[in-house]
């Protein structure tokens, strides 16, 4: 039965949260959201087809673990040196010293922190296995082929006009510098609130 | 003037207006900071083209199988039944009739299940977590061993299978705290 169920690619390894991990698998025709306790899973299923766009946003998941590393570095970094002061051997202190520092550099390591969030026509879902930008954008990469085609049969509906935005409403002397590898045009993105309703939004 | 889609900002829910564009596919929320990298798909502004039924005119024309009425279009690929655009649902890859969706959604095949509990993982935990205050044993080790035997033709995980070999460990382990509990009680028997 396991062989015969073997549909699904793996597409991020575990990302740990509370009492559960979580975990993103890649079928033919759909992206299967795996949360595990470690003795039960359960499953959500993204049909391809109905993804409509992926939001990529900042956190500061980074910032935080780092400082915490690096808090736990220093404090037992001083431990280390008082003890060694009095002519002792500072084994305890140095160990967590170093397992600080190396979770600190790890931290570093595998860049910016993000969240990730699908949109489709009736919900946006968070993706907590990408949490870092490096790899969500090399599973974004390697899903945006085979979203678009899944979506190959699509038509524009002749009702979906544009809005238009005023001009007024940008303010690029705020923005940093854009840091992003994903080419599209202003003509990739048109959508109205007609065609793409937010439930339970309100309006600003 | 330019435009930008009418989706909310993830984090804060705010809608259109309150988003600045970087440019097309990044920009940043202007009520709550957030900044991000927005990647669309045709999905979000096409539509699949809908087919209407068409009204059986001829008696020779094949109808649908709930629908009398309507010119069947397609077979379900399950039970074969003629089924008219309104009764025909694209599921897992394959078109099928809701008699046989409904059929589905009852039974363990992985299309639909929801949720599976790890027979393999539970037993595994049972047998060898409670060693780290073994007087529980008594209680949990048979409990891993039911746990063993319960599942052993259970399917596993959805994306992993099922692996024998945390049952047969767990059933190893169970198997050896019960034993270890049996010849402790024999001891405390024989010196009474």
């Amino acid at each position: 039965m396991a062989t015969s169920e073997k549909i699904y690619t793996r597409l991020s390894r575990n990302a740990f949260g509370v009492a559960s991990y979580d975990s993103l698998w890649l079928a033919a025709d759909h992206l299967l959201i795996v949360k595990s306790t470690g003795y039960t899973e359960n499953y959500s299923r993204l049909l391809l087809r109905d993804i409509q766009a992926f939001f990529v946003i900042k956190t500061e998941r980074r910032m935080w673990w780092s400082l915490s590393w690096g808090a736990i570095a220093l404090i037992s970094g001083i431990v280390a040196i008082v003890i060694y002061n009095n002519d002792e051997t500072p084994v305890g202190s140095v160990i967590v010293f170093g397992l600080g520092l190396g979770f600190l550099l790890w931290n570093e390591i595998l860049g910016p922190s993000v969240r990730v969030m699908v949109v489709t026509g009736v919900q946006t879902v968070p993706l907590p296995s990408l949490a870092r930008r490096k790899k969500a954008r090399r599973v974004l990469g390697r899903l945006q082929s085979l979203i678009e085609s899944a979506q190959a049969d699509l038509v524009v509906a002749p009702e979906a006009a544009p809005i238009p935005v005023p001009e007024s409403a940008f303010a690029p002397e705020v923005l940093p510098p854009a840091a992003t590898d994903q080419p599209a045009t202003a003509d990739a993105r048109p959508a109205t609130a007609e065609t793409n309703p937010a439930p339970g939004t309100p309006e600003p | 003037m330019t435009i930008g889609p009418a989706l909310p900002c993830p984090k804060c829910k705010r809608v259109l207006e309150s988003y600045s564009w970087r440019d097309a596919s990044s920009g940043i929320c202007r009520r709550c900071d957030a900044e991000f990298e927005f990647v669309p798909f045709p999905a979000l502004t096409a539509t699949r083209a809908i087919s209407a039924p068409q009204a059986a005119e001829l008696a020779a024309d094949s109808v649908c199988f709930f629908h009398a009425e309507n010119r069947a279009e397609t077979v379900c690929e399950a039970c074969g039944r003629m089924l008219c655009p309104v009764c025909t649902v694209s599921f897992a890859g394959q078109k099928l009739c809701p008699v046989c969706i409904a059929a589905t959604k009852t039974s363990d095949v992985a299309p639909t299940v929801r949720d599976r509990t790890l027979y393999d993982g539970t037993a595994l935990g049972l047998a060898l977590f409670p060693l780290l205050m073994w007087p529980v044993t008594l209680i949990t080790a048979p409990v891993a061993l039911g746990f063993v035997i319960y599942g052993w033709k259970k399917p596993g995980s959805l994306v992993r299978g099922r692996s024998l070999v945390r049952l047969i460990l767990a059933g190893l382990f169970a198997t050896l705290e019960i034993g270890g509990w049996v010849t402790f009680f024999i001891y405390l028997a024989v010196h009474r």
